[in-house]
């Protein structure tokens, strides 16, 4: 079993330090910008709007964040067996999209529409990628937990436990590396004392017990940490009601609003397909 | 939730985290295939604290397959393309916990170790049922596919996780059950 490291895989989160728009607005505004682009690549029509959204993307990304780009294409790189996949599952073959020209690919035959089905669907899921990178490249991990207690602050009067669910989020992040260490110290102290992590032959349960000695005592050392943080916030005077104070507060300002409600009026819109004159051009040239 | 059930949500879930980003969370089984574990901190969770811990570290396993799928904490496996859709990776993962912890409490009653093998399969077969339905009903994999994967994989998964569930909630509650009932020090 190779070592390993909690606090090194988080390491690779893709956070860039910045001073743009992006790295500006407030967390609950990014995270709904967000929400309003997945949407929007989730929904939209192919394949104009996709190629269009895929484009800006990358516009974002050289602009806010360089260095994220190499990695956001690498994930797409690693992903793309797999999509290649998806595409011909999802594309080749299915009825509705086998019109337009015959294009022969070796020994497969395939229609223009085949193809630009393929090219919709890897459209799409690049923009997925991308998007997530742009997020990740501009928000910190902590912003996660920030966002998700303003955005379910609403929700509060409805008994929804918002800052418990934050706290939660914001105590897990910080669990992590203190875990992964506690992690590699109990690997390196059961193969002293000759413990083989290695499968032998096809026994299941034989599999999971030598797993056992390493993941039950993670857990239970998990749950006596977050024993004594909840004596600790007790005893510190911690209620879930009342009024709390937060060490870091973003202020809204105008970009706040403005970004996440045109982000989100663009689900609507990809849906109207504004660029349908551009597919129908397409289309009439795959004919 | 008190700060008890905050910490251990929080404490869970990073363990959950923990579990998907480095190789603990796989256990190797035979000819290169894995079994993976990481309902179980969802499940311990839901079991020990109730529902709701049950439902937010079930956010967080969901959330970080999430953004794990777009590469944000390391290299991504091929397969990771399919978890890009949050109504895949967050939506199913949310149930796993309240379905775990509703049949630990129907079954409670019969006896605890019993209760706790059938919350750590349930929970484990709610992931597997919930994920692959959702990708089948979005058309990303054939249903005969799925159905395998099912059998193959949820099975070896669901007794697994049941494995795990008992013996990290016998611990720490100090229940006792089969012939290894730990040492007398009197």
């Amino acid at each position: 079993m190779p070592p390993f490291d909690g606090a090194g895989a988080f390491g690779l989160a893709r956070y860039r330090p910045g001073r743009s728009l992006l790295h500006l607005l407030h967390p609950a505004a990014k995270a709904l910008a967000l929400a309003g682009l997945l949407a929007a690549a989730i929904v939209a029509p192919p394949p104009s709007e996709l190629a269009a959204l895929f484009l800006l993307l990358n516009v974002a990304l050289l602009s806010w964040a360089p260095s994220a780009l190499p990695s956001a294409y690498r994930t797409l790189l690693a992903l793309a067996p797999f999509l290649l996949l998806l595409v011909a599952i999802q594309s080749v073959g299915v009825p509705s999209v086998r019109w337009g020209a015959r294009l022969p690919l070796g020994p497969v035959v395939l229609f223009g529409g085949e193809l630009a089905s393929c090219v919709a669907t890897l459209l799409r899921y690049a923009d997925l990628v991308l998007l997530l990178g742009l997020w990740a490249a501009t928000s910190r991990l902590s912003d996660l937990a920030y966002a998700t207690e303003s955005l379910s602050a609403p929700f509060a009067r409805l008994g929804f436990p918002s800052r418990a669910f934050s706290l939660a989020i914001t105590i897990a992040l910080y669990f992590i590396p203190l875990l992964g260490e506690e992690a590699e110290r109990l690997r390196k102290s059961q193969a002293a004392r000759g413990l083989d992590f290695r499968p032998r032959g096809l026994g299941l349960i034989r599999a999971v017990r030598a797993f056992l000695p390493l993941l039950v005592p993670l857990m239970v050392l998990a749950l006596r940490h977050a024993e004594n943080l909840a004596r600790a916030m007790e005893a510190r005077g911690y209620s879930s009601g009342g009024t709390h104070t937060r060490l870091a507060v973003h202020p809204v300002r105008p970009a706040d609003v403005l970004v996440p409600a045109v982000s989100l009026l663009l689900v609507p819109l990809v849906l109207l397909d504004p660029f349908r004159n551009v597919d129908s051009l397409l289309r009439s040239l795959a004919l | 939730m008190n700060a008890r059930k905050i910490a251990v949500a929080g404490a869970l879930g990073a363990v959950a985290i923990l579990l998907g980003a480095t190789p603990l969370g796989f256990i190797p089984w035979f000819s290169g295939a894995s079994i993976t574990i990481m309902t179980s901190p969802v499940v311990i969770g839901a079991v020990i604290e109730g529902p709701v811990v049950g439902l937010v570290v079930g956010f967080l396993f969901g959330g970080f397959s999430f953004l794990h799928a777009a590469g944000l904490f390391g290299p991504v496996g091929p397969t990771d393309a399919l978890f890009l859709n949050p109504l895949v990776s967050v939506l199913p993962r949310l149930l796993i916990g309240p379905i775990a912890w509703l049949v630990y409490r129907a079954i409670e009653r019969l006896g605890v170790p019993v209760a706790l093998v059938l919350a750590g399969i349930g929970g484990s077969l709610t992931n597997t049922v919930l994920v692959l339905g959702v990708i089948g009903l979005f058309k990303l994999a054939s249903w005969a596919v799925l159905g395998g994967i099912a059998i193959v994989n949820g099975l070896p998964e669901a007794a697994a996780n049941a494995i795990l569930v008992l013996a990290v909630v016998a611990a720490w509650k100090r229940i006792e059950y089969g012939r290894r009932r730990g040492a007398r020090l009197e």
